[in-house]
């Protein structure tokens, strides 16, 4: 296979636009891709298609003709570009760093030749879904991930296959919109007879026809095949991790774009139709049961309590297992990450009583009681609100959504705070910014320990 | 005779429409059409967007100096327009229509208005 010329033309003359490190440290490509884990899911789709009952011409055309430039800013956007008759797909980093951790806790649950989840504690999941609420929260925080996992983290052979097969299919989910590009660009659906699609799915009906391209492609060795258990179990945990970690980070955003793709457990059941047919119920009934225990450590969930524990995460993760070994040294920035992240998480009212506190602090003589305090932070975050500019609430899908991560950046200006933090007490950003989230968005999820 | 071109229709239809945008809008702008059109799913993606963008006019600005600093029509326009954007940014677009498209050429000559092309010509 020879490299696509014009989309590698388009993506290598984007890189100083696109990466945060120089391209020339670039130093690995070959005809598909920059990064050897793109340029394997392409040789893997590549293979999977020649085993596909229909459009295998058409899919290895579109994989011939497509270019797969990672960049390495942390954001989560895959995004496909339509360059006459060729396709560059840029790839930021942050998609990767995420799956890369959740495919570590998938591993985790295999052992012999089959997942369950009691092959890893309850505490153990807790602990690195501890873990877990840290890096997403950079989401939150500033849009990207800026911080890496802990060194030493390594689900080993089974993290990497998983690894593999949510690439895989978050490229064949893209690869689909390439075959029926003209169409998708258009908005009409490829596959489906446009007569008999729904009609309250809208737009979202190409991005239901990706994820039937998707599946397809990802199992179309399995067909007919006499298939393991794990290897099915560990396929379908893969796309539910991917479903999952776009609907994670989609939810970072101050106006989460619901109506662009449907929600994880809604596509997830649409995939899941699909492989009813071809799959024993029994089997699809263990991955479910499998997903929930690990789902409960892939949520972005509301804080139990007012303060992060007091063990330390590194010491945690070590202790339950995720770890060999660590850097004690390490422990104090792991900790003033969590607290960041934590004081983001806290319950709205708790954010709301606390900004009203620190209003209230440089008032000389004042000693407001606790309603008081509430009432202040309640009208500072209102305030702050009604002023917000469009461009971080508003929805324009032609320049993307901000996250709070935008708000936090926005908020770093003395002049843009609400009263009375415009001329008295520093604003607490962060709280603020969570404040603001949540008055947009609802409460977070609460954690399945607290709704206990 | 004043020395100015006289500024297009397109460019200062083009940059009176970008008018009511703010600075951090205008890069977001600038960095999606520096990326063109895109399918696919990338959710919140404005910050990225915006970073684009500041990259994008970062990487731009030697070109951007060595036409706009000199130019006969931007030196007129800046004596004749003080203080007036809209006017000004639609001369830079008509420049650099040279190079780019009207939508690029636009959103960067109103970014670069505003920063004041004091900023771009005396960092050379």
């Amino acid at each position: 296979m020879t490299r696509p010329a014009i989309a590698y033309a388009w993506a290598a003359r984007r890189r100083t636009l696109l990466n945060d490190t120089s391209a020339s440290e670039q130093s690995w490509e070959d005809e598909h891709s920059n990064d050897p884990r793109w340029s394997a899911a392409v040789r893997l789709a590549a293979r999977r298609s020649q085993q596909l009952k229909h459009g295998t011409e058409e899919t290895q055309q579109a994989l011939a003709s497509l270019w797969v430039e990672r960049v390495n800013t942390g954001y989560m956007a895959i995004t496909l570009h339509p360059l006459a008759g060729e396709f560059a797909l840029v790839a930021d980093s942050g998609l990767q760093e995420l799956l890369d951790l959740t495919a570590v806790s998938v591993a985790r649950h295999y052992r012999g030749s089959s997942f369950d989840a009691a092959h890893c504690p309850p505490a153990a999941r807790s602990s690195f879904g501890r873990l877990y609420q840290i890096q997403l929260g950079q989401f939150y925080l500033y849009g990207r991930f800026c911080e890496p996992s802990p060194a030493g983290l390594d689900g080993g052979a089974v993290a990497e296959r998983v690894m593999q097969e949510a690439t895989l299919f978050a490229l064949a989910h893209e690869l689909g919109h390439a075959v029926a590009a003209t169409e998708h660009r258009a908005g009409h659906v490829y596959w489906l007879d446009e007569q008999q699609a729904p009609a309250n799915l809208g737009h979202v009906a190409v991005e239901i026809e990706a994820d039937a391209f998707a599946v397809a492609l990802c199992f179309a060795d399995l067909w007919g095949a006499s298939v393991g258990e794990a290897e099915a179990t560990l396929r379908m945990l893969a796309i539910r991790l991917t479903l999952n970690a776009m609907e994670a980070v989609e939810a970072a955003s101050l106006v989460p774009r619901v109506d662009r793709h449907l929600p994880a457990r809604r596509r997830w059941n649409g995939i899941r139709s699909y492989l009813a047919e071809r799959f024993p119920a029994w089997l699809l009934e263990r991955v479910d049961e499998l997903w929930e225990a690990l789902a409960g450590a892939f949520a972005f969930t509301e804080a139990s309590v007012v303060v992060p524990p007091f063990e330390g995460v590194l010491f945690s993760l070590a202790r339950d297992g995720w770890l060999d070994a660590y850097d004690p040294a390490e422990e104090e920035q792991w900790a003033q990450r969590e607290q960041l992240v934590w004081h983001f998480r806290l319950p709205l009212r708790i954010s709301e009583y606390l900004i009203g506190a620190d209003a209230v602090s440089t008032v000389r003589g004042s000693e407001p009681d606790h309603a008081e305090t509430f009432r202040v932070g309640h009208r500072a975050v209102t305030e702050l609100l009604e002023g917000l500019p469009d461009w971080l609430v508003g929805d324009d899908p032609a320049h993307g959504q901000a996250t709070s991560g935008e708000l936090i950046s926005y908020l770093r200006i003395r002049e843009r705070w609400p009263a009375p933090f415009c001329d008295g007490a520093p604003l607490p950003i962060h709280l603020m910014a969570s404040a603001v989230h949540q008055r947009l968005n609802g409460r977070f999820p609460r954690s399945p320990e607290t709704r206990r | 005779m004043t020395g100015i071109e006289p500024v297009g229709h397109a460019s200062a239809d083009a940059v009176e429409q970008l008018i009511p945008l703010t600075e951090e809008e205008l890069l977001a702008r600038l960095g999606a059409l520096a990326l063109g059109e895109s399918l696919g799913f990338g959710p919140a993606d404005f910050g990225r967007y915006v970073r684009i963008g500041r990259r994008w006019l970062e990487s731009q600005a030697s070109t951007l100096r060595d036409l706009l600093c000199l130019s006969p029509t931007v030196l007129a326009a800046r004596q004749m327009t003080a203080g007036d954007d809209a006017v000004l940014a639609a001369a830079i677009a008509d420049v650099l229509l040279g190079i780019h498209d009207l939508p690029t050429a636009a959103t960067a000559a109103l970014l670069l208005t505003r920063r004041g092309l004091n900023t771009l010509c005396s960092n050379g």
